[in-house]
This record gives structure tokens, sequence and C-alpha cells, in this order.
């Protein structure tokens, strides 16, 4: 196989995982009315969340990317599977709706276990000593001279990016799929992500029209593509657009094209249902992955999410919706404090 | 990336970013102007998600007048202050605006002006990002790293044959660009763990722990003194920089 056709291979593939594991939460109560776009939204906010939950304790115990890999890997199996078997065999859907709530309440559960098992295996595996095991490494370890190939293919506009973007820990997820489909992981980086965040905005972005229009299609997809034009358009330092279009394969990129819409999205979902609790799990899950993209997100989203929160407890007239904005923002704002307190502690 | 700095320009910093960086003029007054549009013609929601935090931003963190106290209690970097301008969903706002107008115009002709004007004026607005991108090109230098660093990066692979050696810089940005240039060197965190070159005891426990295969250090660095006692000869130099092999 060309290493063109294993690249795309790993964009679809990449985008069915978002879509099985959004299915584990979805937007609305209805499976008829859960949109593709709310699918990989919610698919997209757990990946990343439990990507950090993982990733975050094995990397503070210097445990090699190889087992890093191997774990992720795991828990991508059991998190597929269990939506197929979820939402594709029927095997809860003809129960009442209080099987639907144990069914919620097992994925919570899911989460806390494998929460809990990367935290003990991070302890009970040997910490080595070698840097080239970790995460600051993982681009050197399996490919060589693949830097040199794609700056030497993209030139000056994707040189121009800092180096230090690779250093975060969300590109394991990156180096996961690089070594899958045999591909240079900066080409995954920096083409297969680039492509995904580019689709994803725009589906999010999509939605986000679709709940402002009141589920109007024609004025949504309209506003779809004006937003397209802007996009690709408004090429200013100092826009989301340009984060997008140009680093969208490093944390920020990713933040300001797919994290931010998805904060919003959640929000008017939210809107339109108070009640839904997967979309605070959802939100929760938003707050953990901004912890992981960069350090920029962690003050970003406790301030995009206070100013979109005001407006719909004042509409909503529901003061219980400012404790579960709380629960949402509770860990990047502990990692804002942790920064602000600890000027040495890195999180990246 | 900048040049400007919220700590210098303190109060007229929004305004200079904004002068420097947001080229086309007309762009900003363009979501202005949507903004508006959605606050008169949008539904409540858009009012409420869209609007609401635009308007919260520009009166909290991004205000002038507040922006010097959050830069006084270290709350915000001065370097990265600018970063707060992508809570504003400019994309968001301006196509929300347009189609908000355009679904109060009547059905047909109107409506379809409304449309083409607005493409047509972001088609202005395009023009000079258009220019910028077409003036890029590829550097004469793909790595776009020191020359200095190119040389001893490749006496380093040269010698190992891409055996994987692994280097330890104490030049920060030797570090970095060392990665990018070939992703054959395997980068040690020596002189980030024992930071202290001064401290001989201390250094040379990390050293100890980390052993890299090679130590390229500036000549004036504490740690150029005592490498060799250390088991690391000298074996290459450049203008500014000695490189050391492990025996």
């Amino acid at each position: 196989m060309s290493l063109y056709f294993r690249t795309g291979l790993a964009a679809v593939v990449e985008l069915m995982v978002l879509f099985l594991i959004g299915g584990l939460a979805p937007f609305s109560e209805k499976s008829g009315k859960q949109s593709v776009s709310e699918t990989l939204c919610g698919g997209f906010l757990i990946y990343y969340a439990l990507l950090e939950i993982t990733v975050l304790p094995l990397t503070m115990a210097r445990v090699s990317l190889y087992v890093i890999l191997c774990i992720w890997a795991a828990e991508l199996a059991v998190l597929c599977a269990s939506s197929v078997v979820l939402h594709y065999r029927g095997f809860f859907r003809e129960l009442s709706v209080h099987a639907k709530r144990y069914r919620f309440a097992a994925v919570e559960l899911a989460l806390i276990i494998i929460a809990a098992a990367a935290a003990v295996v991070s302890v009970m595996l040997p910490s080595g000593r070698d840097i080239s095991g970790t995460i600051a490494q993982m681009t050197t370890d399996i490919y060589h001279d693949s830097a040199g190939l794609i700056n030497g293919f993209f030139g000056e506009v994707l040189t121009s990016v800092p180096t230090s973007g690779l250093l975060n820990r969300f590109h394991v997820s990156g180096e996961f799929y690089a070594v899958l489909f045999d591909i240079p992981c900066l080409t995954q980086m920096k083409i297969v992500q680039q492509l995904l965040t580019v689709i994803l905005s725009f589906l999010i972005s999509h939605r986000i029209f679709f709940r402002l229009t009141g589920g109007k299609r024609v004025p949504s997809a309209i506003a779809t593509i004006m937003l397209a034009a802007v996009q690709f358009t408004s090429r200013t330092p100092y826009s989301s657009a340009d984060q997008l279009l140009r680093t969208g394969w490093t944390g920020n990129g990713i933040m300001t094209g797919v994290l931010l819409p998805s904060v919003l999205l959640l929000l008017l979902a939210l809107y339109d249902d108070p009640d839904r609790r997967q979309l605070h799990v959802l939100g929760m899950c938003a707050g953990i992955a901004a912890v992981s993209l960069s350090r920029t997100s962690i003050y970003l989203f406790p301030l995009a999410l206070t100013a979109g929160i005001i407006p719909l407890v004042l509409s909503r007239r529901e003061p219980g919706l400012i404790m579960h904005a709380l629960l949402w923002m509770v860990i990047p704002v502990s990692a804002v404090v942790l920064c602000v307190l600890h000027p040495s502690v890195s999180l990246l | 990336m900048t040049g400007y700095s919220a700590y210098e320009s303190g109060f007229s910093f929004l305004q200079k970013t904004v002068r420097l960086y947001e080229e086309p003029g007309v762009f900003l007054l363009i979501a202005a102007c949507a903004l508006i549009l959605t606050i008169m013609f949008g539904m409540q929601s858009g009012r409420l998600f869209l609007a609401f935090p635009t308007i919260f931003f520009l009166m909290t963190v991004l205000n002038p007048f507040v922006l010097p106290v959050f830069i006084r209690n270290g709350s915000v970097s001065g370097e990265e202050y600018y970063r707060l301008l992508w809570l504003i969903p400019y994309g968001l706002i301006i196509a929300y605006g347009i189609i908000s107008l355009a679904y109060r115009m009547k059905k047909g002709l109107p409506r379809n002006l409304v449309y083409a004007a607005s493409l047509l004026l972001l088609a202005v607005t395009a023009v000079p990002s258009v220019k910028s991108m077409a003036s890029v090109r590829p550097p004469a230098d793909i790595f776009m790293t020191d020359e200095q660093l190119q040389m001893v990066c490749n006496y380093i692979i040269d010698e190992t044959g891409y055996d994987d050696p692994m280097v330890a810089f104490d030049d920060a940005e030797f570090r970095l660009g060392a990665r990018e240039y070939s992703a054959a060197l395997k980068i040690s965190h020596l002189f980030e763990d024992g930071r202290d070159t001064q401290d001989t005891a201390s250094f040379s426990r990390s050293l100890t722990i980390w052993r890299p295969d090679f130590i390229v250090v500036r000549k004036e660095s504490d740690a150029a003194g005592l490498l060799e006692g250390e088991g690391y000869p000298a074996v290459a130099y450049t203008d500014d920089y000695l490189v050391y092999v492990r025996k």
C-alpha cells in the first residue's frame, strides 16, 4: 500500500473511532435525532479526556512509549467494542428508561475503571530513566528523518510552527495512528490531524448553526459556507481561523478549531435540553481535554464556559446549571491554580 | 510572534496589535456589523450564545482598562495576552449575522442580494490575505536551524551512522532545533535535569544517570571544564560549541 493510501486510511479510521466513541454518550435522547456531527463532537471530547487520564500518569512515571501505545490501543478497542455492542446490536435498545440510566452509569463506571487502571499501571510499571522512551522523544524513536522529509515538502509555512507543539501529550494519539498505519509520525500530525481538525471544526460549526437557526437546514448550510469563506480569507495571527488553517495539528489549533466550538455546541444542546445528563459528562470530558491540548486552553476553556453559562442560567432560570458548569471546569481551573502557585510545574 | 507585548504597551496593546496584524481592517468592521445584526435580527439563542459572550469578553478580559489589572496580578502573561482574542468567534458571528439579516428579507431577489453583497465584501477582504499567501516561498535552508547546529548534527550522524545516538545540548534552542533537523538524534534531558552545572557533584550525578553518547556545550559553559574529568573527551568543535563523546 502506498503512503498516500495508508495516510488516507488513517484519517478514515480516526474518524470512525471518534464516531464509535461518541456513540457512548449521545447528545440527544432519541437515537433518530442524533447527528453525525454531534456524535463526532462527543467522540472527540471523550477521546481526548481519556487520553489525558491515561497518558498523564504514565508519562509522569516515565513509562515507555511502547507500553503507553499498547495500553491506549487496548482502551480504544474496549471502547469501540462497547459502542458496537451497545448501539448496533440493539442490546439495550428495547430496555426501559430505567435500564438506559443503568447504561449511563455503566459508561461512567467504565471511565472510572479505566482511569483507575491507568493510574495503577503507571505505579506498577518500572520507570525507565532513558528519555528515549518518553513522550518528548516520540517523534524520533520510530521514524527516522521524517522531520526533514516533511519540512522539505511543506517549506516555510509549516517549519515556522514551534517545535514545542510536538511535546504535548495529545500527540500520543498521533503516534498511535502513525504506528498502526506505518506512516511517519509527522505525516500523521501535519496531514491527518490537520485534516481531521478542519473536518471536525466545520461539522461542529454546521451543527451550531443548525441549532442557532432553530433546526432549519438551508440557512445553516448557507451559514457554514459563509463561515468557510471567512475562515479561508481571514489569515490574521489573532483569529481562530488562522489557527485552524495554518496550525490545525497543534494543541492550540485543535483547541480553537474544535474544543471551543464543542463547548458552544454543548451549551446550545443544554439550552434545548437542560436535563440531559450525558451533556454534563461531555462537559467534564471537555474540561479534561482542555488540560491535554495546550497550556493556553486551560485558561481559555473556563473563560469560554463562564461566558456561555451565564446566559444559559439566566434564560433557563436554573441555578443548578452553575454547579454543573463548575464541575466542568474543576480540572482546568485546578491546573491553572497549580501553574500559578507552582510556576516550575510544567503540565505540557 | 508579535513584537508587541502587553507588558510594554499597556493600554494601547490591543489597538497596536489590531492595527499591525488585522491587515484587512474591513474584516473587523464586518465582524462588528455582524454582531449588531445578530443582536437585532438573530434568534434568542444566537443573541445569548454568540453576542453575549463577545460583549462579555470585550467588557472583561479584553477591556483595555481591565488589562493592566490582569497583568499586574500576573494572571496573564503579557506575551500571550493576544490569545484571549481567540475567544471571540469571528467566523460564527459574521456568518450568523449575515443569514439573520438575509432571513429578515423577502425570499427571492432581496435575500439573494444580501448573500451576493456579503460574499463580495468577504472576497474584497480576502485580497490582502491572498497576496500575502502568494508571497510565501520555501526558505533556502528548509530546516531553518543554526548553521553550527547542522554541522554538529552532521558530525554526530556521520560518526554513528544513524545508530540512535543520544545527545545532550546545553543550548535550549539547539535541543529543539536538533529534533527538527534530524529525527535520528535522541535528545537527552541532561541539562534540564542538572541545570546547575556549577554544582559539580549534582552535575556528575545527572551525568551518571543520563549517560548521553555525545554532549554539545557552548565554549564558555561551566560544563566544558567538567566533562574531560567525567570521561568525555572533546572530539570536535565549531566557532561557539564543543562536542564531547563518551569513552
